[in-house]
């Protein structure tokens, strides 16, 4: 019995861990692209490398960088979030993708992004200021995974520490605060994972085309609710055909082709 | 007799303590002039018109109790001070009348002008409250004649304030300069004659000089005089007293209070207040002039006489003089800010005040105050302490007049350190300052732009897995609670088999047995080893399955195998294989079988056996 759990454990961690990898002389070879001035061509360089299922943040934050420089913002906004997603504690990520949103016509009062910042110095605040600020989104600290490996490796602790103290009652008196503090810390690991859970569920998307007009239906005889521009970022509720059910923070929701969007899976 | 007395011994010794308190009580209420003494509280006052200078003796006199008094509550006094207070107790038998009164002597200065009410006192005698009667004063501005001496009254506490009435007693309060300057000493001196032996000490309360710093000079002294013919004692106690504010001042009384016994009254002596008027000081005082008054010296030195750079030396500044030390300020407290220009490392001093030195010739009594100061000279050469200054006025000098003392300036010899170029010696040790850069300015934000890309790392991630949509991960949560539910059935197993042990046995002796006799090894040289398992075999699997005590019988066997619903024949067997075993134990050599064919055999019948018990009926 023992054995089959620790190979359960191990299965769960090796999947986990599991990822090849890539020399980076590929990467370097688009960097130089970019540095050279070439924006274009270092654009589909980064792009060929996401295609051949490179997902590294380096890459998306530099292929954003490129994207911007061209003027694309709502597809740098795109990566960076992409590469956020991966390193979400990346704080040159966070300056440039504050950067961006600078860029965008439409201001939106974002929900789980950090707004921006008057100053350079707002990048390095650590949690604990930013949660005082009103800006906390645990998961801007913890990516997918990593909010997802904290949560379970806690259950774990958790149970074994409840196998523990039954088998060796003689560890109940200190263990017990420890067991009432796991799940404290299991109680706030579950609330990243149940935002990446529902960015999952609901995945964000970023507007690439210069204008949309989000409709109050899937298709174009339907009215337009509203007009968005290029670097909007909205939440993809339903997708239907070629069209996206998007939402806004507030009450703004509609209709928009699915051709004008950037998903962010 | 003893034990039947002895669980009472308690109670009987109880009600003679009971009966002997009684009997006291009786005898002190039966006392003449105790219990029927009535309890007054009366109060009076030396005079009912007084100046803003001036105090009132407001005395209080609780008569017919000694005991269970508290101190009169005088909360209630809110237009006079309480300048000074004192007590005095008597107790007499007279003609078998008993008397005793506690009195007590306030001194009370008022606080504004007009008719003034001194309320009702009031004070708790053993649980039962007494008030006085309110007195009105007259409180008017400027000076008021002295009162009449009080005459003497019953229950009062002597003759004339000062002075008993035949003169035996008197106390006198001086002082040797009625208008001081602020600041100068002047002496207070307070003189006790008496020209008759006293039994009991008397108590001296002096006045709490307001508005004045005071030195302590040494005990009382005492020394013999003649009045109109009589000598007396003198006890004299005497104060420097330096005034702090200008104008008319007045020294409220002191009181020395004689208590009574059973022969006398007890007496309180008060001495008139003494009026001073202190002078101003002159305006345009010199600078560092900081309020000493008196006659002083100064001097400076330092140990040692010579130094090395940083090692410590000692800086000692000693003034001697006539006023009072906390007027004297600390002279070198500007050394500490010029030294280390000077090359000094100047520390915070200790400041010492020397007892007041009394030559007892009618000068004035001399303090010292020093302040010792650590240096530490941070350079080699000729290191200079400026003089150090006091500033003061002397009340003595050309009728009052500021003077300035200083000392001379030091000039300390330090060696050690290094040269330098320019053939200065420098400080060897110490490390060259470090000064703020000149002209700082903010940084301006010129230009806003987004950061430049990443390097390449040495491998790139490629298939990154997705935990959250991975089948195994959500597999993973289930661990824990397979974990803690394993754990739970186990437990509730382990307490099955606990309380169940007998079913267990039963449950798997038939296992064991088999397994035993599998394990055997029947071409074992030692046969009566191998007839001794198998006899075991059969015996533990017959108490384990049918419940038998260790060394049933045959008999005892074969009913509890009916019982068990097993044939006579498969019983027959196995007794017989029972007898077979203990044959081979026994005498394996008369066993006239092998033992493999017993442990076929044994094995054969306990499986029937087994397959009968298990089906509840005959195979």
């Amino acid at each position: 019995m023992t054995r089959f759990f620790h190979l359960l454990l191990l299965l769960i961690f090796l999947t986990a861990c599991t990822s090849q990898t890539v020399p980076g002389t590929a990467l370097a070879e688009a960097n130089q692209l970019y540095e050279a001035g070439n924006y274009a061509d270092a654009v589909r360089a980064y792009e060929a490398l996401v295609v051949s299922g490179i997902e590294d943040p380096v890459l998306y934050y530099n292929l954003g960088n490129a994207q911007l420089r061209l003027g694309a913002v709502g597809e740098a906004i795109a990566s960076y979030r992409r590469a956020q997603r991966l390193a979400p504690r990346d704080q040159e990520i966070a300056a440039n993708l504050r950067i961006a949103r600078g860029r965008t016509q439409d201001l939106i009062v974002p929900t789980e992004t950090v707004e921006n910042s008057e100053t350079e110095n707002d990048v390095t605040e650590n949690g604990v200021t930013a949660f005082f600020n009103g800006r906390f989104t645990p998961d801007r600290w913890l990516s997918a995974n990593e909010s997802a490996i904290l949560a379970l490796g806690l259950w774990l602790f958790l149970g074994l520490l409840v196998v523990g103290v039954r088998v060796f009652p003689v560890l109940r008196p200190p263990f017990a605060y420890s067991i009432g503090l796991l799940l404290l810390l299991l109680v706030l690991s579950l609330m990243p994972l149940a935002m990446h859970l529902n960015a999952q569920r609901h995945p964000a998307a970023v507007v690439i085309t210069p204008e949309i007009h989000v409709r109050s239906g899937p298709g174009d005889n339907y009215l337009t609710a509203f007009t968005l521009h290029d670097g909007a970022e909205v939440t993809v509720l339903e997708e239907r055909a070629i069209w996206l059910r998007i939402a806004l923070p507030g009450e703004l929701q509609g209709w928009a082709p699915k051709a004008d969007f950037v998903v962010i899976e | 007799m003893i034990c039947t007395l002895l669980p009472r011994k308690r109670g009987v010794i109880l009600l003679a303590h009971l009966l002997l308190w009684q009997l006291l009580w009786q005898l002190w209420l039966a006392t003449p002039g105790w219990a029927q003494d009535e309890i007054t509280f009366t109060a009076a006052v030396d005079r009912t018109t007084i100046s803003t200078n001036d105090t009132v003796q407001l005395q209080l006199t609780l008569a017919g109790a000694l005991q269970n008094a508290a101190q009169p509550q005088l909360s209630g006094l809110l237009d006079f001070v309480v300048v000074s207070s004192s007590q005095s107790s008597q107790f007499q038998i007279i003609n078998g009348a008993t008397s005793a009164q506690i009195v007590f002597v306030y001194q009370l200065r008022p606080t504004q002008t007009g008719v003034l009410t001194i309320p009702a006192i009031a004070i708790d005698v053993g649980g039962q409250m007494l008030e006085t009667e309110p007195i009105t004063v007259e409180v008017v501005q400027g000076a008021v004649a002295p009162p009449t001496p009080a005459t003497n009254d019953s229950g009062s506490t002597g003759g004339q304030a000062g002075r008993t009435e035949n003169g035996e007693l008197f106390v006198a309060a001086t002082v040797d300069n009625p208008t001081p300057f602020v600041g100068e000493p002047l002496r207070y001196r307070f003189r006790f004659y008496q020209s008759i032996q006293l039994l009991r000490q008397p108590q001296l309360d002096l006045p709490e000089f307001i508005g004045f710093l005071r030195n302590e000079l040494s005990p009382a002294t005492q020394l013999d005089e003649e009045r109109n013919g009589r000598f007396y004692r003198v006890t004299e106690v005497q104060q420097m007293l330096f005034p702090i504010q200008a104008g008319a001042v007045t020294l409220g009384a002191a009181t020395l209070t004689i208590p009574g016994d059973l022969f006398s009254r007890g007496v309180a002596l008060v001495t008139e207040p003494v009026s001073l008027t202190v002078q101003p000081l002159p305006p345009n005082p010199p600078a560092g002039f900081s309020g000493a008054v008196g006659n002083f010296a100064i001097e400076a030195w330092v140990e040692p006489e010579t130094g090395q750079v940083n090692e410590p030396m000692t800086l000692f500044v000693r003034i001697t003089g006539t006023g009072h030390p906390d007027l004297i300020p600390d002279p070198t407290t500007a050394f500490k800010e010029s030294g280390p220009a000077a090359g000094w490392r100047v520390y915070d001093p200790t400041v010492t005040v020397n007892p007041v030195t009394d030559a007892g010739d009618g000068s004035l009594p001399t303090v010292a105050k020093e302040f010792v100061r650590p240096l530490l000279p941070t350079r080699a050469g000729g290191l200079t302490i400026s003089a150090f200054t006091l500033a003061y006025f002397d009340p003595q000098f050309n009728g009052g007049a500021y003077r300035q003392i200083s000392t001379e300036a030091l000039t300390i010899t330090v060696s050690g350190g290094i040269v330098d170029p320019n053939g200065t010696t420098v400080d060897s040790t110490a490390p060259a300052g470090i000064d703020a850069a000149p002209d700082r300015s903010t940084i301006t934000h010129l230009a806003t732009d987004i950061r430049h890309i990443k390097a390449a790392p040495v491998a790139l991630t490629m298939g990154r897995v997705q935990l959250l949509r991975a089948p195994l991960y959500w597999l993973g949560w289930l661990l824990p609670v397979s974990m803690v539910a394993g754990l739970l059935l186990w437990e509730r197993r382990q307490r099955f088999l606990l309380y169940h042990a007998d079913k267990l046995r039963a449950a798997q002796a038939w296992r064991q047995a088999k397994r035993r006799l599998q394990a055997l090894d029947p071409s074992a040289e030692d046969e009566a080893e191998s007839y001794q398992t198998v006899a075991n075999t059969l015996y533990d699997y017959l108490m384990d399955r049918l419940g038998l005590s260790p060394g049933a019988t045959r008999t005892e066997i074969s009913v509890a195998l009916q019982r068990a619903m097993v044939d006579e024949a498969l019983i027959a067997r196995l007794i017989a294989a029972l007898d077979w075993a203990d044959a081979g134990r026994f005498a394996p050599g008369a066993a006239n079988r092998r033992v493999s064919e017993l442990v076929g055999e044994t094995e054969q019948v306990l499986g029937l056996v087994e397959g009968t018990i298990a089906a509840g009926g005959s195979g």
